[in-house]
């Protein structure tokens, strides 16, 4: 599956801070190895609804998104941490008490390069307008 | 998407429904609503983790609109529900799902 993020930033997460993160039009979240959420990009607050303020210094999987507390979603970034990387594309469809929305997911773990786990959302589909 | 995964809205809205006339009736017992609404959180909780893991799979494909009216039509009530429950209930509840899927995702993967 062909990703949406930059070369130039998938070769250089050890610079993809807060401030870089918020000139992508894509969705970025950066979690530590806890999963507390350490970078959430604009457009992630945009996509989301989701501000910031609310959403830093929390984790994600138990209190900011705990509709990705499956092995879909988390199970993938346990398996990350254990291997040592990471770098898997897959789709979610969000439904929890948000507008229906289906994403491209693209999980990326570079330790080497960066001590953050990466999430980059691309929305895919707005779906189902007469279901929101 | 395997066709086995594919649960009737039919039956998925007799579910709902028999849980909203449950409630509706106090679950036939007297001064326990709160324990009744506490529980029946709890199932449709689950449940919604449960139709929410089949229906995603594998992340090799997007939800259907039946799959998605189906999650938010639990959603709904789950959301109903919180409404009424304490708000330390509803916060335990959820950390205790995440935290038991946590455990049976590593325990899984602990060998």
């Amino acid at each position: 599956m062909k990703s949406f993020v930059p070369q130039a930033i998938m070769e250089h997460l050890d610079s993809l801070n807060q401030s870089l993160a918020d000139q992508q039009s894509f969705g970025i979240i950066g979690l530590d190895v806890q999963a507390i959420v350490r970078i959430f990009n604009k457009a992630e607050e945009r996509l989301s609804g989701l501000p910031a303020s609310e959403v830093l210094n929390r984790s994600f999987f138990d209190e900011v998104a705990p509709c990705t507390a499956s092995r879909l979603f988390r199970g993938r970034f346990r398996a990350g941490l254990e291997r040592g990387s990471l770098d898997e594309h897959f789709f979610y469809t969000f439904t929890y008490r948000i507008r229906p929305v289906s994403a491209h997911i693209h999980m990326l773990y570079r330790p080497a390069q960066s001590p953050l786990v990466f999430l980059f959302v691309d929305r895919v589909i707005p779906l189902f307008e007469d279901l929101g | 998407m395997n066709a086995a995964l594919e649960v009737s809205g039919t039956k998925l809205d007799d579910f709902l429904d028999w849980v909203e006339i449950l409630r509706a009736q106090n679950f036939h017992t007297e001064d326990l609503e709160t324990e009744q609404q506490f529980l029946a959180y709890l199932v449709l909780r689950g449940v919604w983790h449960l139709l929410n893991n089949a229906y995603q799979g594998d992340g090799r494909g997007f939800l259907t609109v039946e799959q998605t009216r189906g999650l938010q039509e639990v959603d709904a009530q789950i959301a109903e529900l919180e409404r009424q429950l304490p708000p330390g209930a509803v916060t335990e509840v959820r950390s205790c799902i995440a935290r038991l899927l946590r455990l049976v995702d590593e325990h899984e993967h602990s060998d």
